[in-house]
């Protein structure tokens, strides 16, 4: 069965160009950068080219790049080691991805008082209740940049200058795991503090991401050991997967503006399948990212869409898990979705997907809508 | 100097002139738990030796020894060729820092120059010699250490004893088919049976779309566990979309569980005569879910009439059942939050003690006995 994948919100394939980077740094320039003979030099010598280059390509100028193994990580460390007021209070959006939301209930379990700021259909904080939230307390505020289930985008920008006018003081951290490549993505203007990207998401292997740290922002290690990374961030370096990962997004952001046609095209071809369904809700507008298209039946299951189209080889997203444990209802909640929320369809493009494909999907999720409605138990 | 495994059974000692036929069985159970890796078992006086095990199998094999049902303890044991010096050296190895020994010689080797008791004096003075911490208690020791000298120029020593599953050999009571839902009880139901001796068979009801593949692959993984325990596991599972597609437009709703799990039994018993499986066994405890009543079991069980059910669990708590799935190592899989079948058309309010003529006039408006028969022509057979 010929497999049509559209979950590259979730992952994404590595192509033969970033496997060959993978397997040159890891078969031939496998040096540890950390070591002292010459050809370990031209690794560490590659691996600040390489720093260089994303922090060009991000617009990082007022801060520096930490190469680490995952996005969860790089929130973590962001959330947990940054320092931050004691007592006071930490503000995120309601729609957070669980290695944010999680990790700051972790702080709140600590003794930070947590604030979960509410979001609109598509995930964007509201601004004036963001605003509302602030205050001379407030210590950190994390709101990711685009929206994994819905692809609505925060104003970050916006954001921050809002936070930091209640508050100076305060850190602004933002999770940009679905923005890298996607949007725009200009460190010097968004004014963030910390800000988190990850490779597999793009083209790049599992195990490698980004923190941009602003200057002026202290940070305490969240991994100990032998000093790499500044000290920040201590392990051998992904020498490979900092490679592919550089290279992948140097080809995603020249690519975005041709994906994102592309990705409205292939929207709009499933949106016209699927106009006459009454009981289905369109979640993603026309703000969101490009890349990420969802929305909800009323009467058939989320899940059981997903299951039904796997049979034919499409692979889709969807939000909540299973109506039964309800361990992943928060952000359907958050978002407001109603009796829409157990129906989540999350389709989500990269850049080798098809137009006929789309046009396959589409023709498939009327279908299948059309035979399972009807027993699906709601 | 090589490792070897010592193998002892448990309750097949009690058996009387049916003996060999629990041994037979159990050697073939070993030999199967063992597929794959490199061995040569021996029967030796009322044990087994596990010999000629490649160092990066050793591991494995005591792994998969401990699950074999039957097999009360095993020791790992070092055999090297007979000679006093080794001998000395070899046992002194294996006792402790201080405290109180004894060494325990066996000598079928009968052309041997010492006798078991000068070969013990031979150690332990070796030992004292060498540890002046160390004492000899013949009757309390602290430590037992075991010589074995055998004829054919070898010998082997061991010290500890690692319980194995214990129970009766898989087979020897016959065959069972258990119902696998891929919650925390039917695995364990199955284990129990599995102990005292029946070869476990499993049928899985699914109901792709409604369930997920994650559903069914966790289900392969408690077989997976069943199957080291008993040597294979054959898994049927039968899609049951189409029969809950029916009950779920023709029967009403509150009766809809009690109709399915009568649908269910029906299934079981087939699949378990077809498979020569002399009884059914479900992992039902009494008074845990609305289907779990004297009367909703009555009710379930009526459909069943030429096979005994088996309930090993049904006076068992939720507590002492999970932690006998924590022991097997079920619990984590049993855990993971994937529906089945069950719980994926669940009405609100389900029938708490059916009446048996109420629900058989409710699935009368179903042609079961068609549906069964497609239910039964597409079950997928999967060997583990």
């Amino acid at each position: 069965m010929k497999i049509r994948y559209f979950d590259n919100a979730a992952t994404t394939r590595v192509d033969d160009e970033i496997s060959e980077i993978i397997r040159k740094y890891n078969g031939e320039l496998y040096f540890n950068a950390s070591a002292n003979y010459s050809e370990a030099v031209k690794i560490h010598n590659l691996l600040e080219g390489a720093r260089q280059k994303v922090s060009d390509l991000l617009k990082g100028y007022e801060g520096k790049l930490y190469f680490l193994s995952s996005g969860s990580e790089g929130d973590n460390q962001a959330i947990i080691c940054a320092k931050k007021r004691r007592n006071g209070n930490i503000v995120i959006s309601a729609a957070e991805h669980p290695a944010v939301y999680n990790t700051a209930m972790s702080l709140k379990n600590a003794g930070y008082e947590l604030r979960l700021c509410p979001v609109d259909m598509t995930g964007r904080v509201q601004e004036e209740a963001f605003a509302a939230m602030i205050d001379e307390n407030t210590t950190l505020v994390s709101v990711m940049h685009v929206n994994n289930e819905t692809g609505g985008v925060n104003d970050i920008a916006k954001l921050v200058k809002i936070a930091k006018k209640i508050n100076p003081h305060l850190l602004f951290h933002s999770d940009g795991v679905q923005a890298l490549g996607k949007v725009p993505v200009n460190l010097a203007e968004l004014g963030v503090d910390l800000y988190t990207f990850s490779g597999h998401k793009i083209g790049a292997p599992k195990g490698i991401a980004g923190l941009y740290v602003k200057k002026g922002v202290y940070l305490s290690p969240l991994i100990y050991g032998g000093g790499q990374e500044g000290g920040l961030r201590s392990s051998t370096e992904n020498i490979s997967g900092i490679m592919a990962f550089t290279r992948a997004i140097e080809r995603a952001t020249s690519e975005r503006e041709d994906n994102l046609k592309k990705f409205r095209s292939f929207a709009d071809i499933i949106k016209g399948k699927l106009a006459s369904i009454e009981d289905l809700r369109m979640i993603s507008d026309d703000a969101c990212a490009g890349h990420i298209l969802t929305f909800a039946f009323r009467t058939v299951r989320g899940e059981v869409m997903q299951h039904a189209l796997s049979q034919d080889g499409f692979l889709v997203g969807t939000g909540s898990a299973c109506s039964s444990t309800r361990a992943h209802d928060r952000v359907p909640k958050a978002l407001g979705l109603g009796v829409y929320a157990d129906g989540l369809i999350r389709v989500s493009f990269g850049r080798e997907n098809t137009e006929e494909e789309t046009v396959a999907l589409a023709d498939a999720l009327y279908r299948y809508y059309k035979e399972l409605r009807i027993t699906d138990g709601v | 100097m090589e490792k070897i495994l010592v193998l002892r059974f448990g309750e097949i000692y009690l058996k009387g002139k049916n003996r060999f036929s629990f041994e037979k069985q159990l050697l073939d159970n070993i030999k199967t738990s063992l597929r794959g890796l490199h061995f040569e078992l021996k029967r030796m006086h009322g044990r087994y030796l596990l010999e000629s095990i490649p160092a990066e199998e050793l591991g494995d094999a005591e792994r998969r020894v401990k699950k074999v049902f039957g097999l009360h303890s095993y020791s790992e044991a070092i055999k090297i060729p007979t000679a006093l010096e080794s001998l000395k050296e070899v046992s002194i190895s294996l006792l402790p820092e201080s405290g109180s020994f004894r060494f325990t010689v066996n000598r079928a080797d009968k052309k041997y120059y010492l006798n078991s008791q000068q070969i013990s004096m031979e150690l332990g003075g070796a030992a004292l010699r060498h540890n002046p911490k160390l004492k000899v208690d013949l009757f309390h020791p602290d430590k037992e250490i075991f010589v074995d000298l055998r004829e054919e120029g070898y010998s082997f020593l061991f010290a500890d004893k690692v319980p194995c599953a214990g129970g009766m050999p898989v087979g020897s009571s016959g065959k069972g088919m258990v119902l696998l839902s891929g919650g925390i009880d039917s695995p364990v139901a199955a284990y129990r049976m599995a102990k005292r001796g029946l070869k476990m068979y499993g049928v899985h009801f699914h109901s792709f779309p409604f369930t997920s593949p994650m559903a069914k692959q966790k289900v392969i993984d408690l077989a997976k566990i069943l199957s080291e325990c008993q040597g294979g596991f054959e898994l049927n599972v039968v899609s049951f979309t189409e029969i809950q597609k029916q009950i779920h437009e023709k029967c009403p709703e509150e009766y809809m569980i009690t109709i399915m799990r009568r649908i269910m039994m029906r299934i079981a018993e087939r699949l378990a005569k077809d498979r020569g499986c002399g009884s059914i066994t479900t992992g039902e405890s009494l008074a845990q879910v609305a289907s779990q009543t004297q009367e909703s079991i009555l009710v379930t069980n009526e459909t069943v009439e030429t096979l005994p059910v088996f309930r090993p669990l049904i006076g068992m708590d939720k507590e002492e059942i999970i932690s006998t799935a924590r022991e097997i190592g079920t619990f984590d899989i049993s855990i993971k939050p994937y529906e089945d079948c069950c719980t994926v058309f669940l009405p609100k309010y389900p029938v708490i003690k059916p009446k048996p003529e109420l629900i058989r006039e409710a699935e009368a408006a179903l042609d079961y006995e068609t549906l069964i028969e497609e239910a039964l022509q597409g079950v997928e057979i999967i060997k583990l």
